[in-house]
């Protein structure tokens, strides 16, 4: 027996070995023939070529066989049977018959070869792999960046930046690529939260064929229990080393955040925001690594899909096809920005494989921590360090006193009728106190947040903020992972996984720690296919799994919705030991239906136990007019803490889904969902009826659901219907793309009704052949909204738009203020309606822009009119929550050489909000004419400018400021330099009679050198006559200052070699009423 | 982990430069010989036409296209509001967008570029603003074209282009110039507007750099491409009667230009001095082609041409064939 065992080893490693030297001389070959050397017989090869493996492409069309062209495989010959042109070029692939096949064996194979080449698939040939095969070509390109930046009374900084990219082969089969960007700063996470002088990107590779390492950011995969893998982004470096049988990786890095996932419950008729928390905190997420569920279905994002996410605020915003009720189960996986401490991730992996692959063994270590010496904003005090030692493991204890006595803060101290202290907003410098806040959840705290960085008091537990500080405490996580599997027969596997956790939830402490250890055992078997209604054979598979109540998993561990499914009471915390097991095996029988019995065990050690048991009839084929039926009965016991009670659920379901003669979709099915338990005094439960339809035909999509609910509270009742529908048109004809969405929804509950409408349209008209383009989009919806304020946020030096100077946020690119929006606590109900529309069309001499973006919530019981439909109508009448309008619109006629003689131009950007029952509202309006003219080397124009300037004193640098301006100007080039002149003057006033007039002269003469490179100045003197008193708005001077003055820029640009280049500038700003500001800017670059 | 502080990828790469040098490996700073860059073009073959589904949706009027140096290739699918990643092999790894406003969502994107293979742009033309993912189509940054002081100064962008400095190069069609922005994504100059002279524009489209630094500029108002220096100084117009509406250039290695024609639906080939050496629409170039509207192209390796056609809803690879030596 072991005889002939090993005799079928070794015919069996034979044809391995075959079939491998079969594979590796079995290489493509291709042959062009070019204009003029096509014939009706071409010979494209001496010797055999292998069956269907060629491929002819006759200029852009591929020749389809025996109908353009016939091949005799035994002698390499083509003949061509469709005709061609001189002129035509004809490439053929194929594979040739390896000659040692027909020198041993001397037959021919009537199967193609493994390696056949074919034309035009779905993928194609690497195009980069041939290229890289020779030997010693690495190529490096990129450039080296110095700049040196300085200014009067400010800080001088020097800076320094590499773009590098390489690529090729250090020696064969050893290849190098990779690319590194250090610019000093770090775009990770956008430039609020950007640190400068980082090395921002990179990213190197070197790889063979037994060996993989990889720098920079990397994308580690880490596996889930349920769900896809969870894909994660880091910073650092992995290696990994291949051999036949054995693997081995290692991973250093720092990650960008570690799991989280948080349960919501959806608000009737808010779509969102709903704020993404841990521990009542909002935090910054980063971006992509999000997954949103919905009663148990993974949603996908896109303002055209399900849901829209604000990383930075962390919030979720759900769109028209979803609609949020108090029914939503929303669950969301995600991984918070770093903001505490710096995080760190190690990682060791080890395969080990049996010669034939029927037996594995895997061992995994994984340490994602956080570095308690590296704090990334602030740093620790003794006095908090030592709270953190002392409260252990209770880390919801992270909190000193907010209120610090401050003679110049902005809060005082008060007592209520019961004697307890708080703290009132007196204003800028007012207050005894400085206080600091932090959200504890709603109903925890005593303030609710007003906007502009002010909390008001509202009573005891009526708000979200408490006068706290949190001192972030840091924590690690290790694990250790160890898989045992077999292949006992085909198709089947035996397995088991052990892992162990080991969570401090607070490295400053050792107190508490006994707790940290916690294991999660797993059993898996299966036999047959995967039991499941899409299989049509026999499939058998059990789990079992047994959770250490301290095990802390690193990612999503359960299927969402779990609690639902074995039917867990909200309330229940388990405190003991988790046993889950569950099996399931499909059953072909005789007849139309396959059966498919699966049953599930859930127990929570001495508190909870559940289990279930499911019958599936399937039809065995893909598409069939027959149901799916599915009947499901469960039971629940809870027994912990003196109460004890039992659960039952009963589950039936029908679903069909079909396409008739791939044209219609139909999908249909009727669910009954009762559940009822005594797991608190009274009985009570729900019973759910829900009947879907879905149709699809076409372009057209139709969803309708009607939900019927009773509630058992004592007796039965009636108390819940939902009805909703919703259709769906997605096309493109030609030019004309639509996409309307249409979605109702009538809730009746309690007694009371809510209706619930969403509408979007897009449309869009691109005959690009005409110079034309026609974007539209409506948006309508019932929501609650919340206040929206503004604020500003100072980010780091040269990262803002702002400076905040003389009272006000003055625009500045170099600035370190930013303008956010902020969320308040109060809500509204509002009719929201968004639309958008844009028209470019520009035949020959004429050119015409128009632009509208509105966004409105409309108040309760205000309606909109037929005339919203309008693209650009907004009726300002009407009472807003919120209120956006942005119009623009362009109009250049009468062509000149290279451009327009007459151009017009206006725009119109205006905004209100209601905020703590006021209704602060902002706009600018602008309106242009310009002309141009030429005449040879010269250009002329005249430019007058109307603007209007509006915002109420709840936003920065408020007034009402209107004015003209007026420019002359004349440029001149002659074959080495150029020269812009140009005279303006400017008038502006505010209504409370500031004037203010300007007149300035730009003269900016420009000489290029014959050997390359290039000198500017520009010259800006001007005289101002103000009248004003106290502080002065920026947009009344146009940020011009005293009455007279002079801006100046000398910049220049030299080549002193080929690749090196210097550039040098100076910016100046003089006046007779400050300290003069000089910029100097210097930069050395070298391409290599 | 100490080791981890910010120099260390630097230092590393710093020394495996210095290795290769030493090692005397490298063939650095120089070009890699192009098989046929001298040579003039005698057609064209197509080799992969993708228009099937990828991710749930099929390709829908395919705008900017840009390679890296891997071959993978970055497509928008403008009409799905959406990027698309595909490999060397032309199998599609990712996608990233979804119609929207809010950030990595896109709201009828045109033009793309990489950035050192590293970040990719995207013109986000409807919320006219510029959209930076990393190369793995991670969203990591935005920059705004609205500005709140003067709403009309920036346009919706179009083409896009970095330069040797790590500037970015934005054609604002709307309003005929091009805006170049420093690697912090502020506002710096504006280049082709009405003081140009002869290098005026009138509806720029997309921009393509060669690796002097040079970068050619579709203008589709003026039918013609415009050549500028490094300095955005003009040097020459290429393709005046030959070009309807440029919509897509891109350098080869030995600076000539291929440009995409999307209203006579064509690919011409021109040197650097402006002479058309190449079009698919000459009798001898080995047609008939059947394009719909090519509105982008890039180069790839190995004598290959992606092209997105908005008109077939595909995106197309052609193998540049030149004459037999």
């Amino acid at each position: 027996m072991r005889a002939q065992s090993q005799s079928r080893n070794i015919r069996g490693i034979y044809l391995i070995l075959l079939l491998f030297l079969f594979y590796q001389s079995t290489v493509a070959a291709e042959k062009i023939f070019y204009p003029g050397e096509i014939k009706q017989r071409l010979r494209i090869h001496v010797g055999q070529v292998i069956d269907d493996s060629d491929s002819l492409l006759l200029n852009s069309r591929k020749l389809t066989k025996d109908l353009d062209y016939k091949i005799d495989y035994l002698n390499g010959v083509v003949f061509i049977n469709t005709s061609y042109q001189p002129t035509d070029t004809l490439i053929v692939c194929f594979t040739p018959l390896p000659t040692w096949l027909k020198k041993y064996y001397g037959i021919i194979p009537n199967e193609s070869g493994p390696t056949t080449q074919r034309l035009r698939p779905s993928t194609g040939k690497s195009l980069y792999r041939e290229e890289s095969k020779r030997p010693s070509e690495i190529v490096i390109r990129g450039a080296k960046k110095f700049s040196v930046l300085t200014q009067t009374g400010g800080v001088s900084k020097f800076n320094q930046s590499l773009d590098l990219t390489i690529k090729g082969e250090i020696s064969p089969g050893l290849e190098i690529s990779g690319s590194v960007a250090d610019r000093g700063y770090d775009p990770e996470y956008g430039t609020i939260n950007s640190r400068i002088s980082e090395l921002d990107k990179l990213n190197l590779r070197i790889q063979s064929r037994k060996f993989y390492s990889e720098v920079g950011n990397l994308e580690i995969i880490q596996k889930s229990d349920y769900g896809t893998a969870n894909v994660k982004q880091v910073g650092g470096i992995q290696a990994a080393l291949y051999s036949r049988n054995f693997s081995a990786s290692g991973l250093l890095a720092q990650p960008r955040g570690r799991f989280k996932t948080v349960k919501i419950t959806g608000i009737d008729k808010t779509q969102g925001p709903y704020r993404v928390t841990i521990e009542n905190q909002s935090v910054a997420i980063v971006p992509g690594s999000e997954k949103v569920w919905l009663d148990g279905r993974q949603l996908q994002r896109g303002a055209d899909k399900d849901y829209i996410m604000d990383y930075p605020a962390g919030g979720v915003t759900f769109t028209q096809r979803i609609l949020i009720d108090s029914r939503s189960r929303i669950e969301i996986d995600f991984e918070p920005l770093t903001t505490d401490y710096q995080q760190e991730i190690y990682q060791f992996t080890s395969e080990l494989n049996t010669s034939d692959s029927n037996a594995w063994i895997r061992v995994d270590f994984t340490r994602e921590t956080d570095d308690k010496n590296r704090l990334k904003t602030g740093q620790l005090g003794s006095d908090d360090i030592g709270l953190l030692r002392t409260i252990g493991d209770s880390v919801q204890l992270n909190l000193r006193d907010g209120a610090v006595p401050d003679s110049s803060g902005n809060y005082i101290e008060l007592y209520d009728t019961l004697g307890q202290r708080y703290f009132e907003y007196v204003g800028d410098s007012l207050g005894d106190y400085s206080v600091s806040f932090s959200t504890v959840g709603f109903g925890n705290g005593d303030y609710i947040y007003n906007g502009s960085d002010i909390y008001k008091y509202v009573g005891r537990g009526k708000g979200d903020y408490a006068p706290y500080v949190r001192i972030p405490v840091p924590s690690r996580e290790d694990y250790y992972e160890s898989e045992f599997g077999v292949h006992p027969g085909a198709n089947s596997t035996i397995k088991m996984i052990v892992r162990q956790s080991d969570y401090d939830r607070n490295l400053f402490s050792e107190l508490n720690d006994n707790n940290n250890l916690g294991g999660q055992y797993i059993f898996a078997a299966n036999a047959g296919q995967t039991p499941s209604i899409y299989s049509d054979k026999y499939g058998f598979s059990a789990t079992a799994e047994i959770l250490n109540k301290n095990f802390k998993p690193r990612q999503r561990r359960d299927r969402p919705d779990l609690s639902r499914k074995f039917l867990i009471p909200v309330s229940l915390s388990p405190s003991g030991n988790q046993k889950e097991a569950g099996i399931a095996s499909a059953l072909p029988v005789p007849g139309p239906y396959n059966v498919l019995l699966n049953s599930g065990y859930l127990d929570y050690e001495k508190q909870f136990n559940s289990y279930y048991g499911t019958v599936v009839a399937y039809p065995g084929k893909n598409n069939s007019p027959l149901p799916v039926l599915s009947l499901t009965q469960l039971k629940s016991q809870l027994d912990s803490t003196g109460v004890k009670g039992d659960g039952r659920n009963e589950i039936f379901s029908a679903d069909i889904d079909y396409q008739f003669h791939n044209q219609v979709t139909i999908s249909s099915s009727f669910k009954f969902d009762r559940r009822w338990n005594q797991y608190q005094i009274m009985t009570n439960g729900t019973t759910e009826r829900i009947y879907d339809i879905n149709m699809i035909y076409r372009i057209l999509r139709v969803e309708l659901q009607h939900y019927n609910e009773d509630t058992l509270v004592t007796t039965w009742q009636r108390r819940t219907k939902r009805d909703r529908a919703a259709f769906g048109i997605k096309s493109q004809t030609g030019a004309v793309k639509t996409d309307l969405y249409l979605v109702g929804q009538r809730l009746a509950q309690y007694g009371t009704k809510e209706d619930q409408f969403m509408v979007r349209l897009n449309m869009a008209y691109l005959p690009t052949a005409y110079n034309l383009s026609v974007n539209g989009s409506y948006t309508l919806s019932d929501e609650n909204r919340n206040e929206r304020g503004v604020r500003y946020i100072e980010v780091e030096p040269g990262q803002g738009k702002f400076i905040y100077e003389n009272g006000q946020y003055v625009p500045d690119v170099n600035g370190n203020y930013i303008e956010i929006e902020e969320i308040h606590s109060d809500q509204a109900s509002v009719k929201k309606g968004e639309k958008s529309f844009n028209l470019t069309y520009y035949p020959a001499g004429f050119y015409l822009k128009l632009i509208a973006n509105i966004s409105e919530d409309l108040l309760a019981g205000q309606n909109r009119n037929a005339w919203w439909v309008l693209p650009f109508y907004s009726d300002e009448k009407k009472a807003y929550f919120y209120r956006k309008l942005y119009y623009s619109g362009e109009l250049k006629f009468i062509e000149i050489p290279g451009s327009y003689f007459i151009n017009l131009a206006g725009s119109y950007n205006y905004e209100e909000r209601q905020l703590g029952g006021q209704n602060p509202d902002r706009y600018e309006r602008q309106f242009r004419i310009k002309f141009n003219e030429a005449y040879r080397s010269s250009r002329f124009g005249q430019e007058a400018i109307l603007f209007e300037y509006h915002r109420d004193s709840y936003f920065s640098s408020p007034g009402n400021i209107d004015g003209f301006e007026v420019t002359l100007s004349n440029s001149t080039s002659s074959g080495r330099g150029q020269i812009f002149g140009s005279l303006a003057f400017r008038f502006a006033k505010d209504t409370d009679f500031s004037r203010s007039k300007l007149v300035s002269l730009v003269l900016q003469p420009r000489i290029r050198f014959a050997e390359g490179g290039e000198t500017s100045l520009k010259l800006e003197p001007y005289f101002q006559e103000l009248k004003a008193a106290g502080t002065v708005s920026y947009r009344l001077t146009d940020d011009h200052y005293g009455t007279r003055g002079i801006r100046w820029t000398l910049r220049s640009d030299y080549k002193l070699r080929q690749n090196l280049k210097i550039s040098v500038s100076f910016d100046g700003r003089h006046s007779d009423d400050r300290k003069p500001r000089i910029v100097g800017r210097g930069e050395l670059v070298a391409n290599f | 982990m100490k080791v981890f502080n910010r120099h260390f990828p630097s230092v590393l790469f710093s020394c495996i430069i210095i290795i290769l040098f030493l090692s005397g490996c490298g063939g650095y700073g120089k070009r890699s010989p192009g098989l046929h860059d001298d040579a003039v073009p005698i057609g064209l073959v197509l080799e992969h036409e993708i228009s099937d589904e990828i991710f749930g949706e099929r390709l829908s009027q395919p705008f900017g296209i840009a390679a890296d140096d891997l071959g993978n290739l970055f497509v928008v699918d403008a009409g799905n509001n959406r990027i698309i990643k595909f490999d060397s092999d032309l199998k599609p790894l990712r996608e990233t967008g979804g119609f929207g406003q809010s950030e990595g969502l896109l709201s009828h994107p045109t033009y793309v570029t990489l950035d050192n293979n590293l970040n990719l742009y995207v013109s986000d033309a409807g919320n006219q603003r510029i959209s930076i993912y990393d190369a793995r189509l991670n969203y990591v940054d935005r920059i705004d074209l609205i500005d709140n002081e003067d709403p009309l100064k920036f346009g919706r962008p179009a083409g896009l282009a970095i330069n040797d400095y790590g500037e970015l190069l934005i054609a604002d069609g709307d309003n005929a110039r091009i805006a170049v922005f420093n690697i912090f994504g502020n506002f710096e100059r504006f280049l082709g507007d009405v003081d140009s002279y002869s290098g005026m524009l009138l509806t720029p489209s997309c921009i393509s750099r060669d690796r002097e630094g040079n970068i050619v500029v579709g203008d589709v108002g003026n039918s013609k491409l415009l050549l500028f220096d490094s300095y955005g100084t003009f040097i020459s117009d290429i393709g005046r009667g030959d070009l309807a509406r440029p919509t897509g250039a891109d350098f080869n290695r030995d600076g000539n230009i291929w440009v995409a024609d999307s209203k006579i639906a064509a690919l011409l080939y021109f040197d650097h001095r402006g002479k058309l050496l190449f079009s698919t629409q000459d009798p001898g170039a080995g047609g008939p082609y059947a394009f719909g509207q090519p509105q982008d192209l890039t180069m790839l390796p190995k004598n290959r041409i992606a092209v997105s056609d908005a008109g077939k809803n595909s995106l197309l690879i052609y193998r540049i064939i030149y004459p037999k030596k």
